[in-house]
């Protein structure tokens, strides 16, 4: 029989034994489906993507810290993300001494008791030449009737260019536009209260407290309409022709952002915690399996050769576990994480850190596994029938495939079990201490959580541990479930 | 016999001197880490420049401002002692192995960092054997107690337990000690912060007051322990909650294989009282792994869980660790490396004596 296929042979026996019991049946089931699911993110996973996930203007479309869409069964008032491509609407078109004016009027309906994240106007085209400049004007007319002028505008200086490229969503002006727009209550209204949250009293109803002595403001539903006041100043150029152009631009959206986002919800910086999770799994295997299989073979060698050949080098390898088994893990791994995050300055910091994190963890992990497989080793050379090998002169080499690493694959299956959830939840735990390497892994979102979020945010806090215990719990089923192939003792 | 005690001896010699050479290997290691990575260097230069900074800042404020040539000598003048003080004129293994050999020796000299001795509420620059001990009583009355609490726990029921193997109370502890060992006990403790600090409010949310109520406690008044009782049940509830399950599953596997063995069958089948199997046939032979997992449990939790106590704010010794580690303190991380290792290796060396007069097989 092949070295291989008595492995094998060791192989299905764990399986059967494994899938004997409702952990193996249960973790195997696990184990697929998380092996599933991080193949195909890694497959689809852009090839950028930890260069992305940092980047904030890639997450501006969406609100930040909104809960999950499905809060709104948990008593959350999701008001939904609305979104219209302007390039579909015909606008008022009036043209007066060399000026063309678009006048789009869109309806908003706020149907719910909450106050929208954001407004956002993007515009992206080209005009023809003989656009001297532009100006976009964005009043915002509300259900109670009053109108907030110039909310947002931008000019656009065209003499050298002819690329309009623009984002509107910053509210320069919001005290003054809301102070003129409610004249009435304005020696009443807390200038600073406004611009810290200017989307209350955009999308709010403003009335006098009971006393008559300040401004109470509640979510005001009804039909909001956005007019949005596209402003050429032109030469020989027809009205026509240029919304010809606006209808064939890029882009030309207005954005109104809803209080909960997708599957999972977003963070301080908009991003999609969904997306993060999701190719957070790959991620955490690839940690895990990694260091596992590392230990795991420095382990079973290190251990074979203690064992087999004895003497010297078996002392020294011994003494070498003894020693490192004394040394603590944690904060040596912290210590050298943390002065490379520090001291590195190369653009490949992450991978550096990376590595020098799965080095630490592997060189401290392989000693347990050394010593039981040495003394299986020795317990195996004794035996009659390796004598007996050896009297008809095999070789060293064939003596501990044949006869010795078979009998020690369940104690590596065991090995690659145990390490796997160790190294995973020593690398969340390092990134919740807020040490980052810069990958964004299931740790990483749970540090920012700590350091930017608020604590009450859980749809920020819970999944990503929820998903790390998914994980180790998966091993540590397997590891139940081998228990018994290691210890015969245990069955029963 | 006397070869015997001799034998005994050796072994426990020899056994010392391995535990001494990694006590010196860890804290060497460590100095080795924040020098060659250049790491303390980075940081005393930041200090350096920070104080030079400072000393021109004052210089240019003062009523009779020097000129410009001779302000920048004095500045220079005073670059240059900083760095002679700092020893920065000296490559970095000239500057960090007489600290490991001083660490060895205990004159584990001055903590260099504010953020220190801010976790240990004590001024800037206390001797770092100060701030560890300020700092240990804090750990131990959080991290060393929850331990206890919890070893008693799973000695309670882990013989309870182990004469119903396959019963539903005992498939509901193994069933609880394996999701618990999947939940990153950290993480439970962000949980339990946002049940019960921020949800339910009736616990506290900077914990880092607990300083005031303990030194008020230690320094004999017996009033403070109402004050920290109300910071230490949180995080004590935490740890029991995660960790009796992994600790009862192991006290379980201990007894589970003696309970194989053909003694305590033979035992049974004589009809001899359960609680004298247990205390004779069955507790006797598990007192040594009992004993090795409790004392090496223990002996960890001197150390503090480093990301616990920092999810927390807890001022432990953990916590302590992780701000001498972002601040670059070499003397306060070199000290706390050989005071986490030389405990665990008494404990070792404790457990090799234990193991003699336990283990009648070892004086063999």
């Amino acid at each position: 029989m092949s070295l291989v296929s008595k492995i094998y042979d060791s192989w299905s026996w764990i399986r059967k034994e494994i899938l004997s019991q409702l952990s193996g049946k249960l973790a195997l089931a696990l184990l697929i489906v998380l092996i599933g699911i991080s193949i195909y993110a890694a497959l689809v996973m852009p090839p950028d993507y930890t260069g992305t996930w940092d980047v904030g203007s890639k997450w501006e479309d969406n609100p930040h810290n909104a809960p999950p869409e499905w809060a709104s069964y948990l008593g959350y008032t999701c008001v939904p993300q609305t979104y219209y491509d302007l390039r579909g609407f015909s606008p008022a078109l009036s043209e007066a001494g060399g000026r063309i004016i678009l006048t789009y009027n869109i309806t908003y309906n706020l149907e719910l008791k909450e106050y929208p994240r954001g407004i956002m106007i993007k515009v992206n085209v080209t005009v023809p030449q003989g656009v001297r400049n532009a100006r976009i004007r964005v009043d915002v007319i509300k259900p109670d009737g009053a109108r907030l002028s110039s909310l947002m505008s931008e000019y656009v200086d065209l003499t050298n260019t002819s690329e309009i490229v623009l984002k509107l969503y910053k509210l320069e002006r919001v005290d003054a536009v809301i102070m003129s727009a409610y004249r009435e209550l304005a020696s009443f209204l807390d200038l600073q209260d406004i611009n810290v949250r200017p989307m209350v009293y955009i999308f709010g109803n403003l009335s006098y407290s009971e006393d008559l002595k300040s401004v109470v403001v509640t979510p005001l539903t009804g039909r909001y309409v956005f007019v949005i006041v596209l402003d050429f100043r032109v030469l020989g150029i027809q009205a026509d022709t240029l919304l010809r152009y606006v209808q064939r631009s890029r882009e030309f959206s207005l954005l109104v952002k809803g209080t909960c986002y997708g599957l999972m919800g977003t963070d301080h910086m908009s991003r999609d915690l969904a997306q993060g999770l999701f190719f957070g799994f790959p991620i955490a295997l690839a940690i895990g399996l990694l260091v596992a299989l590392a230990s795991t073979a420095i382990g079973v060698t290190a251990g074979l050769i203690s064992g087999y050949y004895g003497g010297f080098i078996d002392e020294f390898i011994q003494r070498t576990v003894d020693v490192m088994g004394s040394i603590p893990l944690l904060p040596i791994l912290i210590l050298v994480a943390q002065s490379i995050a520090k001291t590195y300055t190369g653009t490949d910091k992450p991978i550096v850190m990376l590595a020098a994190i799965f080095a630490v963890l592997i060189v401290f992990s392989w000693g347990g596994l050394a010593i039981i497989v040495r003394s299986m080793t020795l317990s195996i050379k004794s035996e009659l029938y390796v004598e007996a090998a050896k009297a008809v002169g095999a070789s060293n080499l064939r003596i501990i495939s044949k006869h010795v690493l078979p009998q020690i694959v369940p104690y590596i299956a065991a090995s690659l079990v145990y390490s796997t959830p160790t190294a995973i939840l020593t690398e969340a735990g390092l990134s919740v201490l807020g040490i980052r390497h810069g990958f964004p892994t299931w740790g990483n979102i749970l540090a920012e959580a700590r350091l930017h979020g608020s604590i009450r945010q859980w749809w920020w806090i819970l999944p990503p541990g929820l998903l790390i215990a998914i994980v180790s719990l998966t091993f540590v089923l397997l590891g139940l479930a081998l228990e018994k192939v290691v210890e015969p003792k245990l069955r029963r | 016999m006397w070869v015997c005690v001799l034998g005994v001896a050796e072994v426990l010699a020899r056994r010392a001197v391995f535990l001494t050479l990694a006590l010196f290997l860890a804290v060497f290691l460590t100095g080795f880490v924040i020098g060659a990575t250049g790491y303390m260097d980075t940081i005393i230069n930041a200090i350096i420049d920070e104080e030079v900074r400072a000393y021109r800042q004052m210089l240019i404020n003062l009523p009779q401002r020097p000129p410009t040539d001779e302000l920048e000598r004095l500045v220079a003048q005073y670059k240059q002692e900083l760095i002679l003080y700092w020893g920065m004129d000296k490559p970095w293994y000239a500057r960090i192995f007489p600290m490991v050999l001083n660490t060895m020796i205990l004159n584990l000299g001055k903590a260099q960092s504010p953020e220190v001795t801010n976790v240990a509420g004590l001024a800037p620059n206390s001797p770092v054997i100060d701030v560890i001990s300020s700092c240990l009583p804090r750990t131990i009355f959080m991290i060393t107690i929850a331990e206890v609490i919890v070893i008693l726990i799973a000695l309670a029921v882990g013989p309870f337990i182990v004469y119903r193997i396959g019963s539903f109370t005992d498939r509901l502890v193994v069933a609880y000690a394996a999701t618990m060992n999947a939940f990153p006990l950290w993480w439970i403790a962000m949980v339990m912060l946002l049940v019960f600090s921020y949800d339910l409010r009736i616990a506290p949310v900077r914990f880092r007051e607990v300083i005031v109520h303990i030194n008020a406690l230690l320094s004999g008044d017996i009033t403070a322990l109402a004050g920290v009782l109300n910071y230490v049940w949180l995080p004590i509830l935490t740890i029991v909650v995660v960790l009796t399950g992994p600790w009862i599953y192991s006290i379980r596997a201990m007894l589970i294989k003696i309970v194989k063995e053909d003694f305590v069958t033979a035992a049974i089948a004589r009809g001899l009282p359960e609680k004298q199997i247990l205390r004779r046939y069955i507790m006797r032979p598990a007192a040594s792994p009992i004993v090795t997992n409790v004392l090496l449990g223990l002996a960890g939790t001197l150390g503090g869980f480093i990301i616990t106590e920092s999810v927390f704010d807890w001022p432990g010794m953990g916590t302590l660790y992780y701000a001498a580690v972002t601040s670059g303190d070499a003397p306060t991380i070199l000290a706390l490396t050989y005071i986490f290792t030389l405990i665990y290796v008494i404990a070792r060396f404790i457990l090799e004596i234990l193991y003699v007069i336990l283990d009648p097989r070892v004086r063999l």
